[in-house]
């Protein structure tokens, strides 16, 4: 990190500055939506390289046709599998209640053992 | 195409559009980019977009209201299947992009991982990768109770009394993520409006920014070298 000059105008915040976390997240703004800078691919030597167009793009057309077509034709295949069943009721719905050996002996007192009509591991 | 060569012209003077697309175009990328598993990321955001298109299309008729028997909820389901034109597709591609999305999304990360890509410097995309598959797993969670149908209704009841840690955590806990996540004291109207609204609200926010980064850093630092 360059030290700003001591007879510069500008605040000398450095690294241990109180304001500086606040800085590295308003840095961080710049940082994600700047231009992206130096890369990695461009240090290789140009023979283990390729263009990204049309090289490594035409690909993506293929693919999305081959996932369109296919989620098509998975759709149209289990449509009778997808049909709606029995719509759920939420007044029938008991609130479930663990098992009374999950819970603490304290909490089990002799009438709050669930029945066999609460959901869970039922023994009936 | 004189308006097209306007357009482009005009933008160029302003923003250097067209050193900006060559720069884009024609960046080297390495040749083990290439091999066939590196595409299974590309699959995963087609997957992505499909699902966005398919779902907004799915909610122009969807209802989030889950009260009565049968619910709006349920009916507009039932009216999205079996009147709407072409709902039936619709719906049915939405559901399975949905499956194949995590299939794929899990197979990314295997490759990823293979390649070393969870090792430094590429260990803060590994984790938003992480991030993103969680997201994906969220969506699947709130979108399946959302047809709000007594097998889902039932399926999800039960992965609520799990995720609330009902008799492992102090009942205090437990209750008080039960009525967060679900909004009282059984899966109700309440919990499809909160689900319904992270599906659609929520949930693609935190994936658009989520997805931002990943592709941000990934093309800072480009695919790992193969294992």
């Amino acid at each position: 990190m360059m030290e700003p000059e001591a007879s510069s105008s500008r605040m000398p915040i450095t690294r241990r500055h109180p304001l500086y976390p606040f800085l590295v997240l308003y840095a961080l703004v710049g940082l994600m939506f700047g231009p992206i800078g130096h890369q990695v691919s461009e240090d290789m030597p140009e023979d283990r390289t390729h263009p990204y167009f049309p090289d490594q793009v035409w690909p993506y057309a293929v693919l999305a046709m081959a996932v369109l077509i296919g989620l098509g034709l998975m759709a149209l295949i289990t449509q009778p599998l997808l049909q709606p069943g029995q719509p759920a009721d939420p007044r029938a719905a008991i609130i479930p209640l663990p098992e009374w050996y999950f819970r603490s002996p304290s909490s089990v007192p002799h009438s709050s053992r669930p029945s066999s009509s609460r959901w869970g591991w039922s023994s009936g | 195409m004189g308006l097209q060569t306007a357009i482009v012209d005009w933008l160029d003077e302003r923003f250097e559009l067209a050193d900006a697309v060559d720069a884009e175009l024609y960046r080297p990328v390495p040749n083990y980019a290439s091999a066939g598993y590196r595409y299974l990321g590309v699959v995963a955001v087609i997957l992505v977009v499909v699902e966005l298109i398919t779902g907004f299309l799915l909610g122009l008729y969807y209802v989030p209201d889950g009260a009565g028997n049968p619910a709006p909820a349920f009916t507009s389901v039932v009216f999205i299947q079996h009147t709407a034109y072409l709902g039936w597709l619709i719906r049915g591609m939405h559901f399975w992009g949905a499956n194949l999305l995590i299939v794929v999304a899990l197979l990314h990360m295997t490759f990823v991982f293979w390649n070393g890509g969870y090792r430094a410097p590429r260990e803060l995309n590994w984790m938003v990768g992480v991030l993103v598959f969680l997201v994906i797993i969220l969506f699947s969670f709130t979108g399946s109770l959302l047809p709000w149908d007594a097998n889902e209704y039932l399926a999800r009841g039960r992965e609520m009394s799990i995720i609330s840690g009902s008799g492992v955590l102090p009942s205090g806990v437990s209750e008080f993520i039960r009525y967060a996540v679900q909004g009282g004291p059984v899966v109700g109207p309440a919990t499809l409006l909160r689900f319904f609204m992270a599906h659609v609200f929520l949930l693609p926010a935190l994936m658009a920014m989520l997805l931002y980064i990943h592709f941000r850093i990934g093309r800072k630092q480009g695919p790992a070298e193969p294992a």
